[in-house]
């Protein structure tokens, strides 16, 4: 629709602008500031140019985090986005008690990140015996500190992320999944489709849009992921990520700078990333507003 | 939905799987109250995926006694409220100008709006500390509201163009050939169409909201202000020596209100959901 | 709808007045007063009425913790005298979170009036900046210098020989260790050597034990000081922390060496176990020995008082007769210290300080069970465990300085992760030392003067 006049529309805009100018923007832009200095917070500031930036590239710390980040975007969305779509399927096929089901599903989600690494810090503790540890000893195997080991760690915590936020992503696709037309469905059955073809041609290619927006949130959420990955840190590098590394640098070592040229790298791959998979699915975020 | 040529069978594999998926979702919560119940000599003496032997209830008076739980979780709330709320007054208006309102340069504003997606709160911290303690807004609500009203509200803005994309022009333009004005279409035909997808953006948001601990930890400093995140840092002892026992009983008090809310408006917020769900 | 519409325009109208910076509404115990108060106090002249004074601290110490509980009675005692007083706690016990805060904080100019601090690297930068009060100066304006043990006033130095901090605690180290598990292995004589050391580990493996139960990182990165302290005593560290002295030599390579050899005989899962699991698994008898300071001794010790079950101490074995150190030397500590800004030293805040110290030590010991860091009154009514721990402490020669606090803050990060890895067998002794020399070179000018 076309606007009667300029200012209604800016009359829409300019309230969340002004919000979200001052509270992400500028600071966004203060920090690339402090990426170009060299500034541990009680010393003076001192201009460095690029240095930052070209000390990041040969950094062993960062290369390293960067691989484990990526190996954890490939595994961990993939996880959450087949763990959330598995559960939504489940549901939606559920008539009686669909309502405890969806809040049991949720509650994941809605226990704070610390509570959550700490159980799953005791289940897998090899020494005191956690509960994972015990069943592998009962079924005859050495129990291993996953946790701790450098070899599963990160497919570890890539897993207990995922079991913490998969519930987001069912709820998602479940309230997609029940938006489906009924007459469609029930025409399908007509025609004889079976429940994995209503699925293949009907169910999932109906929800495409949806995905679309998943597989967005997913990748930009795993980029940045933080919390769980901070909280269950083996100490060694098989578990840095790229969030991790920038926070320590900032606050464990009080090297602002740094750490700041560390938050513009992770933008700038954030941006390449949902750029990338935009082309891929086809879905260009222009074609929006038309 | 029914499967008329379903086997009893598969049914019953079906309804196992369910099972087994509900006993994994729901043992951190079974887990977290178990301990709670434990004496500490129990924590430390007997296995930690073993029932608690009686029913203590010790943790739950020291957390009450020690941090000020109902505080806290009022705190919470309100910042919950006054965030959720600002996420989506400012940013549904936006979505709704971008993608229905024939405007220059709405290519331009999403693109400036998406931005936000990718920046990672900590790489903000300082410049926003700097900015709220010259504006002496530490220790107020707005300090932890008006961040994550930002940061939520790309994602808002997001969504709700996915959900207005499948919105006819047809209804619009006839509304507006009938005399109404933007205003008037906006909230009487968009926002209570938008319904689903407004839900959808509250859970999303809230469940980001409710565990938020950065901002929380950086700008607040007064007890009287601290939300129940932060709260839980009040058990950690010397050389991080943590009693766990009144943190889990502190945990479950302040998970049970949600989960009961949450199971109240549960129907309404799928239902919302899959109302406005992209239909395609 | 038209209600809905109003509120919301009016909530959107006042969250954009508030954010172009109105603020300052809604929250109680606002800074800003707070600051205009204080400021208003000072342009007042020097004034010696204690009725206004106002103390913000910004403790690293939790609300359970002896040491701060103690110092919340005795500003109640104080308030009773001086009802204008105000003695008001942040309390952060968890440590990343609570230094993360302080050096926003420093980096913005608004430190409290009190803060917690070790005598570290960032905090000597801090205290260069002349900021800070020096606690030299004031315990002899207070007279209070000679009530200390020798270590509270020593711990907290600076590289310089300065002290910033005001100590409350006194900690001494030890293995304690089960006796049976130790018979059972056919370990007859406490470990007096480092190599003793290995050997006792050895041999409890091979009787089925678990030598040494770890998972408080702060206390694994003592165990690469062991054998330096021995053989070069604090000089190696206070030197190859600046690039004089290099991990990459004789004493250097031995000790990483010793540390990877010890390390095969931690509780499995350490790197990221926790200090809880550590006792834990030590009180279940599920390891042997354990390490670690006296503020842990209520876990270890029953209702008397004295050490529960079959558990008993000994103390950091020495290397050789040609040591640096003697068994007298060993970690001790006195926790983490407490600075005042230069700023907020009014007389009513030394008078507060006073009567802080005229009864901090005895309330310490006899009402919160933590041993202070002077000696209390009567201490022959003291349990003979703490009488033991306090005469240690008395006579602890030389401290061993604990590495995490002499590194700079950014070359301490690289060791805590390359300590992970040289413990895990994922790196060599060569490696880690070429890391840390690394590190060093890089980072150490920020914050040492590096001739």
């Amino acid at each position: 629709m076309k606007p009667r006049n300029k200012i209604q529309p800016a009359l829409f805009v300019l309230p969340a602008f002004f919000v979200y100018f001052l509270t992400v923007i500028i600071p966004i832009l203060w920090s690339v500031g402090y990426s170009f200095f060299s500034w541990n917070g009680i010393k003076d500031m001192e201009f460095v140019g690029l240095a930052n930036y070209v000390r990041m590239f040969s950094d062993g710390t960062f290369k390293s985090a960067v691989v484990n980040n990526l190996k954890f975007v490939l595994l961990g969305s993939s996880f959450q986005l087949l763990a959330g779509l598995f559960l939504a399927i489940l549901l939606s096929h559920i008539i009686k008690g669909s309502n405890v089901l969806r809040v049991i599903y949720f509650i994941p989600c809605i226990i704070s990140s610390m509570a959550i690494c700490q159980i799953f810090s005791k289940m897998l503790s090899a020494q005191p015996q956690g509960l994972v540890c015990y069943l592998m000893e009962k079924m005859g195997m050495d129990p291993i500190a996953l946790l701790a080991n450098s070899k599963t760690a990160l497919v570890t915590i890539t897993l207990i992320d995922g079991y913490k936020y998969c519930g987001l992503y069912m709820i998602i696709f479940y309230s997609a999944f029940v938006s489906i037309s009924k007459d469609v469905l029930e025409a399908s059955i007509m025609d004889g489709c079976s429940l994995i073809q209503q699925y293949r041609y009907i169910k999932l290619p109906l929800i495409k849009n949806i995905f679309s927006i998943v597989v967005v949130m997913l990748i930009n959420g795993c980029l940045k992921t933080f919390d769980v990955f901070y909280i269950l840190d083996n100490k060694s590098k098989s578990t840095e990520m790229v969030a991790t590394y920038m926070y320590k640098t900032a606050f464990n070592s009080a090297d602002f700078g740094y750490g700041s040229t560390l938050a513009v790298f992770l933008v700038v791959e954030c941006l390449a990333a949902v750029f990338v998979i935009q082309r891929l699915l086809g879905t260009a975020k222009g074609e929006e507003s038309e | 939905m029914t499967h008329a040529g379903k086997s009893k069978a598969v049914r019953g594999i079906f309804y196992f799987i369910v099972l087994i998926i509900v006993m994994i979702q729901i043992y951190p919560i079974f887990w977290v109250i178990c301990s709670s119940l434990k004496t500490s000599e129990e924590m430390t003496y007997t296995a930690q995926y073993a029932l608690p032997s009686s029913f203590y209830l010790g943790n739950y008076i020291s957390a009450l006694t020690i941090s000020a739980i109902p505080r806290y979780f009022l705190n919470s709330t309100i910042v919950a409220v006054l965030t959720l709320l600002g996420i989506v007054v400012l940013g549904c208006p936006v979505a709704f100008v971008i993608s229905k309102v024939k405007i220059k340069h709405a290519d331009a504003l999403m693109g400036f709006f998406l931005f936000g997606m990718m920046i990672p709160i900590f790489a903000c911290l300082i410049p926003m500390f700097q900015i709220y303690n010259a504006l002496g807004l530490r220790n107020t609500y707005w300090a932890l509201v008006l961040p994550q009203v930002g940061f939520g509200l790309p994602m808002c803005i997001y969504l709700y163009t996915g959900f207005f994309k499948f919105l006819p022009d047809s209804l619009l333009e006839a509304a507006v050939i009938d005399g109404a004005g933007m205003g008037t279409v906006f909230w009487k035909i968009v926002v209570p169409m938008a319904k689903n997808t407004t839900m959808t953006v509250l859970t999303y948001n809230f469940v980001f909201v409710w565990n938020e601990f950065t901002y929380a930890n950086t700008f607040i400093s007064s007890s009287e202000m601290k939300t129940l995140p932060i709260g839980l840092n009040d058990f950690v002892g010397q050389f991080g020596r943590v009693d766990w026992g009144s943190t889990f009983a502190a945990i479950v008090i302040s998970i049970l209100p949600t989960l009961i809310v949450y199971f109240i408006l549960n129907k309404n917020i799928i239902e919302g959901m899959a109302a406005g769900a992209v239909k395609s | 709808m038209k209600l809905k519409k109003l509120a919301a325009a009016g909530l959107a109208a006042v969250m954009c007045v508030t954010a172009v910076g109105c603020g300052g509404n809604g929250g109680t115990g606002d800074k800003k007063e707070e600051n205009t108060q204080k400021t208003q106090e000072k342009e007042s002249g020097d004034n010696t009425d204690s009725e206004d004074l106002v103390i913000n601290y910004v403790s690293a110490r939790g609300e359970t913790d002896a040491a701060l509980k103690t110092l919340k009675k005795i500003a109640e005692m104080y308030k009773e005298d001086h009802p204008g007083f105000e003695f008001n706690v942040e309390s952060i016990a968890d440590r990343a979170t609570y230094l993360q805060k302080i050096k926003i904080l420093a980096s913005s100019n608004e430190l409290p009036d009190w803060f917690d601090a070790d005598p570290e690297a960032f905090f000597e930068g801090i205290c260069k900046k002349g900021i800070i009060y020096s606690i030299d100066d004031l315990y002899d304006e207070l007279g209070l210098k000679d009530k200390f043990f020798d270590i509270a006033l020593d711990y907290p130095k600076l590289s310089d020989g300065s002290n910033y901090l005001m100590t409350w605690q006194g900690n001494v180290e030890y293995f304690w260790y089960h006796t049976e598990m130790f018979e059972d292995a056919g370990i007859t004589e406490t470990p007096k050597t480092l190599t003793e050391l290995l050997e006792a580990c050895e041999k409890l493996k091979a009787a089925g034990y678990t030598p040494i139960s770890a998972g408080n990182y702060d206390m694994i990165m003592r165990y690469p000081a062991f054998k330096a302290f021995r053989m070069a005593g604090n000089e190696f560290i206070d030197n190859a922390r600046m690039g004089k002295e290099k991990f990459d030599s004789e004493v250097g390579i031995a000790t990483a060496e010793y540390t990877q050899q010890i390390s095969q005989y931690f509780s499995e899962g350490w790197t990221n176990s926790d200090a809880t699991a550590q006792m834990d698994l030590f009180l279940n008898k599920g390891a042997a020995m354990l390490y670690t300071g006296t503020w842990d001794t209520p876990d270890l010790v029953d209702e008397n008082k004295e050490l529960k079950d079959d558990i008993s101490t000994f103390k950091l074995p020495i290397d050789s007769d040609k040591d640096a150190t003697t068994e007298n030397d060993y970690y001790a500590n006195c926790g983490i210290g407490t600075a005042v800004l230069k700023d907020s030293m009014t007389p009513a805040m030394k008078d507060f300080i006073k009567f802080v110290w005229d009864n901090f030590a005895d309330m310490a010991m006899y009402e919160f069970d933590m041993l202070p860091s002077m000696m209390p009154s009567d201490p022959d009514k003291l349990p003979e465990l703490t009488q033991q721990i306090l005469k240690d402490l008395e006579n602890c020669g030389t401290f061993a300085q604990c590495w995490d606090v002499r590194l700079d803050p950014s070359t301490n990060e690289v060791y805590r992760k390359e300590l992970a890895n040289l413990g895990m067998g994922e790196s060599t002794p060569e490696e880690f030392c070429q890391r840390m020399d690394e590190a060093v070179a890089q980072y150490a000018p920020d914050y040492f003067d590096v001739e």
